[in-house]
């Protein structure tokens, strides 16, 4: 059937609706006065019916191609259960009205369909009937019930669709982290088998010369860098994804930062370790990731900066249940272009390009994780005057 | 002499830890799957257990979990083995004893599962 229109029934309102439409799809189609009425009056009067035991009925009012004629028809579906019989008065009356009348019963649907031949005269082709349908659709609203019912329908629509969408978008995050889980895995499982192998093979008690233990130094320097950038391609999925997850716990901040200059001292011997600390403080963190934060600040402290030259590592309150922390180098610094954007993801300074490797994801991932922790990240510096970073994360407990 | 049981699909890391291990007095046994789980447990009977977080079939957390709620076997420390960056999470989810994040230094492995037994905290 083409599909002319279509009207859910669902109480009185419905009716008038019905009776209304299927007169002016006759009436549009050229059918004379008489038999508009003779139609309309059938199908108001299974819909009647209908709406009697259920307000799940639907009314379809459409055109079939039969050879070369076509008929008009109305289709009255409903639930399975309900059984229609003569002593139902609108169901017998509507049977003696329209040349075609016929209920199906099945277990999915019971089905009315009425049936009204269509004369040739009307000279009905494909262009017409698909005017037909163009117009039905841009008909107004007979009422404001009709309007009402319309915007209904739509909204309906709308929202089944947004929730597809909403279905589909969880469906892809889901891969994503799937993805994700699965990359981390497959990456880090032979890096660690490298690294254990290059640290066996460096500890063996058998001699090995000099320039042999020197290469497997340099393998073991180099996976350790590849398994940093490895570990933040795939933090910066997990940013990208909400997935980076924190296991907060209360540490006191300077014996936290004194064990990570610690670390760092040995990573980079050539450079002064300096610290002034306020008094301490608890703060709540992540250990593991704010050492990921400090290992990159002190890190390009080291990396921008000539050998022999001091890292000062700073705490100070300024801010109330704030506490400052400061890395400050004696390197290059950064022209006002780079302090701007030194923060954003992937980004590099263009003087640094060739000199320094590097691949712009360290910052971005610590202002994420500062962040995370209700903290700012910002920087201070000015070119060949040395840069100082700072950030701010809240203190928990005494004070 | 204290017995270690690892749990883990990849045929280096059990290699690596068994190398490493064996070296500092351990009897290791080496396992690339979980089934059977409890019984081998039961038979093997030993001190600590190392559990890889993608053990098949179940995963480590499942199987930890099997462990943990066995009453003649939730005495076994178990440290959780994983190259995941949320072990610490997995590991508690598991209820497990410990954990040690892949990639590993070969110094923490050891010291890990002789802490494990003197039931030193992590």
């Amino acid at each position: 059937m083409i599909k002319i229109i279509s009207i859910t029934l669902e109480n009185e309102m419905d009716l008038v609706l019905a009776h209304k439409r299927s007169m002016r799809v006759a009436e549009r189609l050229g059918l004379t006065a008489a038999t508009q009425t003779t139609f309309a009056t059938a199908v108001s009067e299974i819909a009647r019916t209908v709406i009697e035991h259920t307000d799940h009925g639907i009314l379809d009012i459409g055109l079939e191609q039969n050879k070369t004629r076509y008929s008009l028809l109305a289709n009255v579906t409903f639930d399975p259960g309900i059984k229609f019989t003569n002593a139902d008065s609108g169901f017998y009356y509507a049977q003696k009205l329209v040349p075609g009348f016929e209920l199906i019963e099945s277990a999915v649907a019971n089905k009315v369909i009425m049936t009204i031949g269509l004369p040739r005269s009307l000279k009905l082709d494909p262009l017409k009937i698909a005017q037909l349908e163009q117009a039905f659709k841009e008909e107004p609203p007979l009422n404001a019930y009709e309007e009402i019912k319309q915007r209904n329908i739509n909204l309906n629509r709308l929202a089944i669709e947004q929730e597809e969408e909403l279905r589909q978008s969880k469906l892809i995050d889901e891969k994503k982290t799937e993805f994700i889980s699965i990359a981390s895995h497959e990456l880090k499982t032979p890096m660690t088998v490298l690294k254990a192998y290059t640290q066996m093979a460096r500890t063996t008690k058998e001699p090995i010369n000099d320039s042999l233990r020197n290469l497997l130094s340099k393998i073991d320097t180099q996976s350790s860098k590849l398994l940093t950038l490895v570990q933040q391609l795939l933090d910066i999925s997990k940013i990208e994804n909400g997935n980076l997850q924190y296991h907060m716990k209360v540490v006191s901040l300077n014996s936290f930062l004194h064990a990570q200059v610690a670390i760092m001292r040995h990573i980079l011997p050539h450079h002064e370790f300096g610290t002034v600390f306020c008094d301490d403080v608890e703060v709540m963190i992540d250990e593991i990731r704010m050492e990921q934060v400090m290992a990159n600040l002190l890190g390009n402290a080291g990396k921008y900066s000539e050998k022999n030259t001091a890292i000062a590592i700073g705490t100070s309150r300024s801010e109330p249940g704030m506490v400052t922390v400061s890395v400050k180098d004696e390197g290059r610094g950064m022209n006002q272009e780079t302090t701007a954007s030194v923060f954003e993801k992937f980004y590099r300074a263009k003087d640094v390009l060739k000199s320094h490797t590097g691949l712009g994801m360290g910052l971005y991932i610590s202002s994420k994780i500062i962040t995370d922790h209700q903290g700012k990240i910002w920087v201070e510096s000015m070119e060949n005057s040395g840069s100082t970073f700072y950030f701010t994360i809240p203190i928990t407990g005494r004070q | 002499m204290k017995k270690i049981m690892i749990f883990d699909d990849d045929e280096d890391i059990l290699d690596i830890c068994t190398f490493i291990l064996e070296e500092d007095g351990w009897e290791v046994g080496v396992f690339p799957d979980c089934s059977d789980l409890i019984s081998r447990v039961a038979t093997f009977a030993p001190d600590v257990i190392l559990m890889d977080n993608w053990i098949p079939e179940e995963g480590g957390i499942v199987a930890t979990k099997m462990l943990k709620d066995n009453s003649e076997l939730c005495g076994i420390p178990v440290i959780y083995f994983s190259a995941n960056s949320n072990i610490q999470l997995l590991a508690s989810e598991a209820k497990a004893d410990h954990y040690l994040a892949k990639p590993f230094d070969l110094e923490d492995l050891k010291d890990i599962a002789r802490s494990a037994i003197s039931g030193k905290d992590k």
